[in-house]
């Protein structure tokens, strides 16, 4: 709590603190060369719960996401300053290796993006590299287990074998999220999952993530209000690198505390 | 409300269509142009290599009598007297056998040379490999010399025939027995010859209170012969008489007993526009080939096999291209293993590790500007760098394999490149996000991603580094080699070179392999390209 109080407004108020925090995030800065792309973020994200971070494009929210499991890194000439805690643990800092962090922090993308390989390699990609079956039925048993999860088990389990980019692009999201399901996570980030796909599919996905939020904690970036109104249990608005407000879902669309939450939900700009 | 004429008229709608046809016109001009060129060039190549993929084979039943020989004790031959003895006598032997009219020493000379000089060799191989057949009859098939294989190919049909049916031929050969050799005949006719009165100079002369024309071949430049069914006689003077009959002198070339029959029906007027002197071959020459020709003695073997399996060699008929070839695939092989792996290597590292400062930007400018480096300059280093500091052996694959290597590097980097580059970065995120390393994100999905861009950028590269000769040239590649190379370290040519040594030779057999060579070389470029098409579609995925 005093990093929050050094950097400024203590957004985490409302938040029931009863609740388990999952992710801590203290003064988080974002630099892409010059230019300075998130402000002192500071939020604390609950476990087990939905938390999606809404805004105008370019506001950060998705760069933000990326912090969280240093995906960052991958950008040249990105710079992430600031403490993310989890665990106890400063995952942003440079004695933490990434690889760590990312096995620990899943993400789906916003664009379907399997790998071109069967759905089966797909899956057990993860569980492979980092040796988490001792045998072939183990691993049967996870690719299982995690397709399940994501509702495609009854669609695939009779083709296996059949490459990834032939599937709709439902069923390719659905698998990204039984991809990072697989390597049993501790945390799912998820980066616009829905806005390269239809309603039905949308639909389908978006019950998919209400279920996950019993095991996992979902950090999900959407540009539909409907969306973070009907999945999320807390929402923050990004708005010009800064984290405007974060509160309750049911606060932040019926009581905003800020007039740029308001026009923003009220659809005057964004 | 405005005309709907005028709406969908186009303000100087005529003005812009006249430009885009006269433009897509002169498009169409160009791809014609391109076109054009090719098949003239590839039309040239085709019509004069053509003549490459067969040759002659003359066929002599030849007589191993070691007596014949220079050997020391022909009765029995040590095996190193039969290696070093001269086979030659036997083969022209043979050839005397088949042509019984050559009995002065010039047309026996002339007559010596149908066979390739190579022949004596193939002889004394097969002697060497059956020696108990000495003392036997065997035939053998002889590669022809390249002047008779050249006639044949190119200058024989310039012999014009006029065949007669039905017209007299009378013979006045007094005495046949000795006419079985070379000797005069005399022949009378009735306007046969009246048609090549203008060809020829004649003179009109008194001869027994008559006037008639005396037509002097010898001082022509025209070679006339008489066939009847298969013997010869070149025409040496006519005399045309008034009332139409022809006294012709000549000398027989073949025996002429089968022609002795007192009124000959069936025969053949041979003409050849260029004189003995300014040929190659002599008149029974000519008239030797024709009758080989006619009894299968010389025979026409399609594919031309000493062409594919022999190296050089200063006869134009043993010329193959097997040395040139056999050299160009180890240094392709050399250059791949060079350009390859490096050149993979520093790509990726460029492309998938290397942090973004001026140092690599440096780099990466440099190695475009090295991919315009005229290729000579490479082979300038090749002869500094590799031939005098380290001494590698001169005029081999190895060296020509390393300098065309290091030639195609930075093309092989590039072409790496963009395959990587090709491959979504989304697909290198699912796998870092995964918990993947950046060298499983690469070995997983990143190069089997771009394989097939980078297989395709090789092959490309190989396929210009096959063509290349001036870096070659300067490291010594470019150097009479009658061998096929056995390593890489023997000395060798390549292909191009090949192509390169021929053109300077103007025998009319080196011309011809020379397009033939084109021929195999634009082949194996076309393979190459399909195979570089093959391999990208085949390993092609898609996203």
């Amino acid at each position: 709590m005093a990093v929050q109080s050094i950097c400024g407004t203590n957004l985490n108020r409302n938040i029931n603190m009863k609740q388990d925090i999952k992710i801590s995030a203290q003064d988080v800065n974002v630099y892409y060369g010059e230019k300075h792309a998130l402000h002192h973020i500071s939020i604390d994200i609950p476990a087990k719960s939905v938390t999606a971070l809404i805004g105008p494009s370019g506001c950060g929210k998705s760069s933000f996401l990326r912090c969280l499991n240093r995906m960052n890194d991958t950008i040249t000439k990105c710079r992430v300053t600031g403490k993310i805690i989890v665990a106890d643990t400063d995952v942003n800092s440079s004695k933490i290796d990434p690889v760590a962090v990312r096995r620990k922090i899943g993400m789906v993308f916003q664009k379907p993006n399997p790998f071109p390989k069967s759905v089966y390699d797909n899956v057990a990609y993860g569980p492979r590299i980092h040796s988490m079956t001792r045998n072939k039925k183990e691993l049967d048993a996870i690719i299982e287990d995690s397709l399940s999860k994501a509702g495609l088990w009854n669609e695939v389990k009779n083709n296996l074998k059949q490459i990834a980019t032939t599937l709709s692009g439902g069923q390719q999201q659905r698998l990204c999220i039984a991809r990072t399901i697989a390597i049993k996570p501790d945390i799912i980030l998820m980066d616009e999952p829905c806005s390269a796909l239809d309603p039905i599919a949308t639909a389908k996905i978006e019950e998919l993530i209400s279920q996950l939020k019993d095991h996992y904690t979902v950090v999900i970036v959407t540009h539909s209000m409907s969306q973070a109104q009907r999945l999320a249990d807390h929402t923050a608005f990004f708005h010009m690198g800064d984290l405007i407000e974060f509160d309750k879902t049911e606060n932040i669309f019926n009581s905003p505390k800020h007039n740029k939450t308001k026009d923003y939900i009220s659809g005057r700009y964004g | 409300m405005p005309d709907i004429q005028e709406t969908f008229t186009l303000p100087n709608g005529r003005r812009r269509y006249l430009k885009q046809a006269i433009f897509r016109f002169l498009t169409w001009g160009a791809v014609i142009l391109c076109i054009a060129f090719l098949i003239l060039l590839l039309g040239r190549m085709i019509v004069q290599g053509v003549h490459s993929f067969y040759h002659y084979q003359i066929i002599l039943p030849v007589h191993i009598d070691m007596t014949k020989t220079d050997i020391k004790d022909p009765y029995s031959p040590s095996q190193m007297d039969l290696k070093i003895a001269s086979y030659s006598p036997l083969i022209q032997d043979a050839l005397i056998t088949k042509v019984s009219s050559a009995r002065s020493y010039t047309d026996k000379k002339q007559i010596f040379k149908f066979v390739s000089p190579e022949a004596a060799f193939q002889l004394r191989d097969y002697v060497l490999d059956n020696a108990q057949n000495i003392g036997t009859i065997e035939r053998f098939a002889f590669d022809v010399a390249s002047d008779v294989e050249s006639y044949i190919k190119y200058y024989r049909d310039d012999l014009q025939t006029y065949n007669f049916e039905n017209r007299e031929l009378k013979t006045l050969l007094e005495h046949p027995a000795t006419n079985l050799q070379k000797g005069y005949g005399v022949f009378i006719t009735k306007g046969s010859f009246r048609k090549f009165i203008p060809e020829m100079p004649c003179q009109k002369e008194k001869k027994a209170d008559k006037d008639v024309i005396m037509c002097d071949i010898g001082m022509t430049d025209k070679t006339f012969f008489i066939r009847v069914s298969q013997a010869y006689a070149k025409v040496n003077k006519i005399i045309f008489t008034k009332e139409g009959l022809e006294t012709i002198y000549t000398t027989l070339m073949t025996p002429f007993e089968a022609a002795l029959v007192n009124e000959i029906k069936n025969w053949s007027i041979l003409k050849y526009d260029i004189p003995e002197a300014r040929r190659k071959l002599g008149d029974l020459s000519l008239v030797t080939v024709e009758k080989f020709l006619h009894d299968g003695t010389l025979r026409s073997k399609l594919p031309n096999i000493p062409f594919f399996t022999n190296a050089d060699s200063r006869n134009a008929e043993q010329a193959g291209i097997a040395g040139a070839f056999i050299g160009s695939v180890m240094t392709l092989i050399v250059c791949l293993i060079c350009a390859l792996p490096v050149g993979v290597a520093a790509a990726v590292y460029l492309e998938e590790f290397a942090p973004q400062n001026a140092l690599t930007e440096f780099f990466e400018v440099n190695i475009n500007n090295l991919a315009s480096v005229p290729s000579i300059i490479y082979g300038l280093l090749g002869l500094a760098l590799l031939l005098n500091f380290f001494e590698l052996p001169r005029s081999s694959p190895l060296v020509g394999g390393i300098v065309l290597g290091i030639m195609s590097l930075p093309v092989m980097i590039i072409s790496t490149r963009t395959a990587l580059r090709t491959v979504p970065n989304a697909t290198r995120d699912a796998a870092l996000a995964l918990g993947a390393t950046k060298v499983q994100t690469f070995f997983d999905h990143t190069l089997p991603a771009s394989i097939p861009g980078i297989m395709t950028g090789a092959v490309l590269s190989l396929s210009r580094a096959i063509g290349e000769t001036a870096p070659l040239l300067l490291i010594g590649m470019v150097a009479f080699i009658s061998d096929i190379p056995q390593n890489i370290a023997d000395t060798a040519t390549v292909l191009p070179v090949q192509i390169f040594l021929w053109t300077e030779n103007p025998e009319i057999g080196y011309i011809e392999r020379t397009a033939a060579t084109i021929i195999v070389l634009l082949f194996l470029m076309v393979a190459l390209n399909g195979c570089a098409i093959y391999l990208r579609n085949k390993f092609e995925q898609k996203y």
